[in-house]
């Protein structure tokens, strides 16, 4: 948690200019403070600044070092890390490989899952318009949702005009369909009398197009 | 440019919380001279690395940082502790005081404890 707080902030102070006014400033007024303290126990002005810069030290340096924290290491410490975390793997063949493997398999899986994902829900149908494919089943006070019979689905694909063409399919099956055997074809694959789920198709593109229902 | 070990900057910084939950808000000067006082010349560090280590604690939301005026009316940065230093400062007394327990029994024993 505090890691994470420190992050963002080191985060958003990268996206500000360099904070180092705020130091400087402050710097100058401890060192103004601490001049009086020394003249007040009885130091001359001259001797007090010197010993004051001494008690506070190189402002240059403590400049740097808080641009260090405030914000993110440079190039040279960036690949001062990887030659650091280089040689540790070295040293430890065995943890190295573990965590290789992890890391491998981790993003390895998270690619197959996103491409799956990406595949089936992300992208639209590779057919000429995805957006006019609808799928259509029936809906009863008995049963709630379900699907056609097959004598239902050849009804309706016989008396409808809303669709440019229909075609019914069974299971998860990848269907290829010319538009106007669409009928035909897409009943080939179910056994007649069983229920079959049906796909209706809005404007479907002359020539073929894989639908998966 | 490293001014500060990790242990040594770790140690100052649960000294600047405790300084900042016993006197309330103070600039970095206050904080630096009441650290000094309470630690005596056992802390005998340049004054000014101790801003990184204010900056670190407040990117950690241990303290917080406004402008305002000192005693003398002029502008000087103020830090206070937020609550979430507040459990910080206990939770780390909690573990010093393990660690020094440990250590002091470590340091005591004898050859006949250990045998």
């Amino acid at each position: 948690m505090r890691a994470l707080r420190r992050f963002f902030a080191r985060l958003a102070s990268a996206w500000r200019r360099r904070n180092d006014d705020r130091v400087r400033e402050e710097l100058a007024e401890h060192l103004t403070l601490l001049t009086e303290e020394y003249v007040r126990s009885g130091l001359a002005l001259d001797e007090a600044r010197r010993q004051a810069r001494l008690r506070l030290g190189a402002p240059e340096a403590i400049v740097e070092t808080y641009r260090d924290v405030a914000g993110w290491p440079g190039p040279e410490q960036l690949w001062r890390d990887a030659c650091h975390a280089a040689r540790t793997y070295r040293r430890t063949p065995g943890v190295a490989f573990v965590i290789i493997l992890t890391l491998g398999l981790a993003i390895g899986a998270n690619t197959a899952v996103f491409s799956l994902l990406n595949a089936l829900a992300l992208r639209d149908l590779p057919v000429r318009d995805p957006d006019t494919l609808v799928q259509v089943w029936t809906v009863t006070p008995v049963q709630g949702e379900s699907y056609l019979t097959f004598s239902m689905f050849r009804e309706l694909a016989s008396r409808q005009q809303a669709f440019a063409a229909l075609i019914g399919a069974w299971g998860h099956p990848v269907v290829t369909v010319d538009d106007r055997d669409a009928v035909a074809r897409a009943s080939c694959g179910r056994q007649p009398g069983t229920s079959t789920r049906s796909s209706v198709c809005a404007p479907l593109p002359v020539g073929c197009s894989t639908l998966e229902t | 440019v490293k001014l500060l070990s990790q242990r040594e900057q770790g140690t100052l910084a649960l000294m600047v919380l405790k300084t900042l939950d016993v006197l309330g808000p103070l600039h970095g000067y206050g904080i630096a001279r009441r650290i000094e006082r309470i630690s005596g010349d056992l802390l005998a560090v340049n004054q000014g690395t101790l801003y990184p280590v204010l900056l670190k604690l407040e990117q950690e939301g241990a303290i917080a940082s406004a402008w305002g005026t000192s005693e003398n009316n002029r502008r000087a940065r103020f830090y206070q502790l937020t609550r979430t230093g507040r459990r910080r400062l206990e939770a780390e007394t909690k573990e010093w005081a393990q660690t020094t327990a440990v250590m002091d029994r470590f340091i005591a024993a004898k050859a006949e404890d250990l045998a």
